[in-house]
C-alpha cells in the first residue's frame, strides 16, 4: 500500500514598500507550487497586518494569471507591518506590543509547511527573529534601493534605475533649452545605487550620494566650469538620504510608533542653494513614487522569477530559515542572517564610483 | 527672403521638430534662415547665426529647442521695440517665425501692428492657445501624465493609498484632463471647475467602500480648491509677464484628504518631466505641418497670423482672432471623466 501523505501547503507574503516584480515572484511561487508540486497556496494580505486579522486567500494557477507584467503586488503591503513592534490603540493612546507570539500563533494555526516571506531589509530582519523562535521561514528578497548585500541585485532596481534615468533624459532637454540647472531627487534610502547609476546612465552633472558627504562649493564649481565651457546647463541627482559634511539628511516625516521616518527634502534644498549661490535659475524634481511603478523590466522579471522558484525548491528540499539570492549567474540559499548583517552601501573607492569621476561627474567633494 | 525663426516662453517637446521643418521649407524655396537665441532676448540683443540644412539634421527626436528660450517680454525692457527693429535690419532679416504660447505670440502680434512681417506658430504643453485644436508639446505631455498614472496605480493599489499626481496647467485643464482620462484616474480636478476636499475625500471614500482601497487623483497646477479660496502658488515672485509660478496644490490636496479620511495619501508632482523627452507622433507630425505652413504663409506674403489645426486641416488665422479668448478645458470632456469617478 502507499504511504498516505499530507498534501503540501505553504504561505506566501509581501511586507514593506511595494516594488515592480512582486507579482512576477508570486506568480513564480504559485504555478511552481501548485503546478509543478501540487501543492496548496495560503497568500497573505497585506504583510504581517493581514497575518495577525485573518486575511489569507487561496491562491491558485487562474489567480495569477496576467500579472507578470503588473507592477504592485496583488496581496498588497504595509510598511507599518512589524510584529515585534506593532501599534494598537488602546482608551485611544497607540502603544507598541510585542506580537510576534500571536504571528507564530497564527502560523501554527494554518499548519504550513513553508512561510514565504517576500522583503527588504526589514521585513527579513522580521522573518530571520520569527526563525529564531521556530517558524518555517524562507526569504525572498526585494526592494528597489538595491541595499541587501547579500545578493548581488534585487528585483525593482532595475526598473527604477530606468524610470529615473528616464527622467533625468526628459530634464535635459528642457535644461537646456531654459539654461537651468534641474536637480532630480532620486530615492534609495541610505543608499546611493539608483542615483548614482541613473546619474550615470543619464549623463548627470553631479550626484550626490549618502555615502559621500557632500559640499556645495564642489557642485557650484562643477555648475560654474561648465558655463564656462559653454554648457549653461547642469543636472544634478540627488539621492534622498544624500547630506552635506558635517550635516544630517532631511526627513519629510519624522518617525512614529511602528512607522519609520520617511526621508525627502533634499533635492528641494539643494535646488534653492544652487540658485542662491550661482545666480542662476534652478527646479527641483522628486520623482517619488513612480519609482515604485509600473511594468517590472526584463531584467526583475526574470529575477523575480528565478528566486519564487527557488524558494519553492527550498521549501519542497525542506531548507527553512534561509534566503534566496542572486550571486554571479546563480540563484543560491544563504542564511538569512547574512542579509540583514550589513547593508549594501556604495563604496566610495568602488569602480562605479570612479567611473564616475573619470568621466567628470562631480560627487560633491574634493576628490 | 531671409527668415529668422525663435522659440519664445517654456519648452516642449516639438520645437526642434517646427525649427527643422522651418528650415527646410525655406531652403527648398530657396529663402534663407537665421535662429535667433533664447526668444525675444536675442532679437534685443543681436544673438542670431545662420541655420543650415547641417544645423537642423538629426534633431526631429529630441526635445527642447536648440535656439534656447527665455521668458524675456521685450516691451518691458528699455527700448525694447526699437533694439528688435534694429536687429532685424541689421541682419537684413525680412520676415519672423515666432513660435511660442499665447506669451510669445502677443509679442509677435505687436510687432506685426509694427509692420514686421510674422508668423506664428502655436507651441505650449497647456494645449491653452484659443486659435487652434492642438498645440505642439501637449500630447508628449498628456503621454508623460497618463505613464505616470499607471505606474502610480500599481504602487497605490499595492500599499492602498491615495496618490494625487499634481500636473501642469495654468488656467486651462487639458493636460489634467486627457492625461487623467487616459490614465484612468478616480478624480480629475481642472482650474476651469473649483472643487471643494469634501469632493474629493467623497469619492475616495465611496471607492473605499465598494472595496477599492486606493484612488488616483490628477489635479492641474491652477485648480482652485474653493474653501482655500485662491490658486496655490509657491512664491509671490511673477515673470515678465505677470504669471505667478504655480505649485502646492497638490501637497495641500495631499494632506487634506489623508487628515480628513485617515487613508495614506502621497503626492507626486510631475513637474518638469511633462515638457522633456521626445516627442510623440502627434507632435512631430503636427510641429513639422506647422512649420512647413509658416513658411508657405510668407511666401504667399500672408502676415499677421497664426498656423492652426482645425479638425484635420492646417489653416492660417489671424492673429488678433488666434489670441482672443481662452482655451479653456472642453466641458463635454469633462462630463465624461465624471463618468469614471
Amino acid at each position: 500500500m502507499m504511504p498516505t501523505t499530507r498534501r503540501k501547503r505553504i504561505g506566501v507574503l509581501t511586507g514593506g514598500g511595494d516594488c515592480p516584480g512582486l507579482n512576477a515572484v508570486i506568480r513564480a511561487i504559485v504555478l511552481s507550487a501548485c503546478g509543478g508540486y501540487g501543492w496548496e497556496v495560503l497568500g497573505v494580505e497585506d504583510g504581517f497586518e493581514g497575518l495577525l486579522n485573518d486575511r489569507t486567500r487561496t491562491l491558485d494557477v487562474d489567480d495569477v494569471r496576467g500579472i507578470l507584467t503588473r507592477g504592485g503586488t496583488i496581496l498588497g503591503t504595509t510598511n507599518r507591518g512589524n510584529p515585534f513592534a506593532w501599534p494598537v490603540v488602546r482608551d485611544g493612546k497607540t502603544e507598541v506590543i510585542d506580537a510576534s507570539r500571536q504571528v507564530l500563533e497564527k502560523l501554527e494555526n494554518l499548519h504550513l509547511d513553508a512561510m514565504i516571506i517576500i522583503g527588504g531589509d526589514g521585513t527579513l530582519r522580521i522573518a530571520e527573529a520569527l526563525q529564531q523562535m521556530g517558524a518555517p521561514v524562507i526569504g525572498i528578497p526585494k526592494t528597489i534601493d538595491n541595499d541587501i548585500s547579500a545578493t548581488d541585485v534585487t528585483f525593482g532596481f532595475d526598473t527604477a534605475r530606468l524610470t529615473a534615468t528616464e527622467a533625468i533624459d526628459k530634464l535635459h532637454t528642457t535644461a537646456e533649452s531654459h539654461h537651468r540647472i534641474m536637480v532630480v531627487e532620486t530615492m534609495g534610502r541610505n543608499a546611493g545605487w539608483i542615483a548614482l547609476e541613473s546619474g550615470l546612465a543619464g549623463g548627470a552633472d553631479a550626484v550626490l550620494i549618502p555615502e559621500i558627504p557632500y559640499e556645495l562649493d564642489a557642485v557650484e564649481r562643477t555648475i560654474e566650469e561648465r558655463a564656462a565651457r559653454g554648457r549653461r546647463f547642469s543636472i544634478v541627482v540627488v539621492a534622498e538620504g544624500a547630506h552635506p559634511e558635517g550635516g544630517e539628511p532631511v526627513y519629510r516625516e519624522p518617525g512614529a510608533p511602528g512607522k519609520l521616518p520617511r526621508l525627502g527634502g533634499i533635492g528641494q534644498r539643494v535646488a534653492d542653494a544652487l540658485a542662491e549661490r550661482t545666480g542662476r535659475e534652478s527646479r527641483c524634481t522628486v520623482l517619488g513614487h513612480l519609482q515604485r511603478g509600473g511594468s517590472p523590466t526584463p531584467f526583475d522579471r526574470l529575477l523575480a522569477t528565478r528566486f519564487g522558484v527557488r524558494a519553492v525548491a527550498c521549501a519542497a528540499e525542506g531548507i527553512l530559515g534561509r534566503m534566496v539570492a542572486l550571486r554571479g549567474p546563480d540563484v543560491i540559499s544563504i542564511p538569512i542572517r547574512d542579509a540583514i548583517d550589513t547593508p549594501k552601501r556604495v563604496r566610495p573607492d568602488g569602480d562605479l564610483v570612479m567611473a564616475a569621476r573619470d568621466l567628470g561627474i562631480s560627487l560633491g567633494d574634493e576628490p | 527672403m531671409r527668415i529668422a525663426v525663435l522659440t519664445g516662453g517654456g519648452d516642449a517637446p516639438g520645437l526642434n521638430a517646427a525649427i527643422r521643418a522651418v528650415v527646410r521649407k525655406a531652403l527648398d524655396l530657396e529663402h534663407e534662415v537665421v535662429g535667433v537665441r533664447n526668444g525675444w532676448l536675442g532679437l534685443l540683443d543681436g544673438s542670431v547665426f545662420p541655420l543650415t540644412r547641417d544645423n537642423v539634421s538629426g534633431i526631429l527626436p529630441r526635445g527642447g529647442t536648440i535656439l534656447g528660450t527665455s521668458r524675456t517680454n521685450p516691451f518691458k525692457q528699455e527700448d525694447g521695440s526699437q533694439r528688435m527693429l534694429k536687429t532685424l535690419a541689421q541682419f537684413g532679416i525680412d520676415a519672423l517665425v515666432a513660435i511660442g504660447g499665447d506669451d510669445t505670440l502677443s509679442v509677435a502680434l505687436r510687432l506685426h501692428k509694427m509692420g514686421v512681417k510674422v508668423v506664428g506658430i502655436p507651441k505650449t504643453m497647456d494645449n491653452d492657445v484659443p486659435g487652434t485644436d492642438f498645440t505642439i508639446g501637449f500630447d508628449t505631455a498628456v503621454n508623460v501624465v497618463m505613464e505616470a498614472c499607471d505606474r502610480l496605480h500599481t504602487t497605490a493599489e499595492a500599499h492602498h493609498r491615495v496618490m494625487v499626481v499634481e500636473v501642469m496647467g495654468r488656467d486651462a485643464g487639458w493636460v489634467a484632463g486627457v492625461g487623467g482620462l487616459a490614465g484612468g484616474a478616480d478624480v480629475i480636478l481642472v482650474p476651469e471647475v473649483p472643487f471643494t476636499i469634501d469632493e474629493v475625500c467623497d469619492v475616495v471614500r465611496r471607492r473605499h467602500g465598494r472595496g477599492r482601497t486606493f484612488s488616483i487623483v490628477v489635479v492641474a497646477e491652477g485648480a482652485k480648491p474653493s474653501d482655500f479660496g485662491l490658486q496655490i502658488t509657491q512664491d509671490a515672485r511673477v515673470d515678465e509677464f505677470g504669471h505667478v509660478r504655480l505649485g502646492g496644490v497638490g501637497a495641500l490636496l495631499a494632506r487634506e484628504v489623508e487628515s480628513r479620511t485617515g487613508y495614506e495619501t502621497r503626492v507626486t508632482v510631475l513637474g518638469h518631466l511633462q515638457r522633456g523627452g521626445s516627442p510623440t507622433v502627434f507632435d512631430r507630425v503636427l510641429a513639422t505641418r506647422y512649420g512647413v505652413a509658416a513658411v508657405e504663409a510668407l511666401e504667399a506674403e500672408h502676415y499677421g497670423v497664426m498656423v492652426a489645426l482645425r479638425g484635420t486641416k492646417i489653416v492660417t488665422v489671424s492673429l488678433e482672432d488666434a489670441l482672443t479668448g481662452t482655451s479653456r478645458f472642453d466641458l463635454e470632456l469633462y462630463r465624461l471623466t465624471k463618468l469614471f469617478h
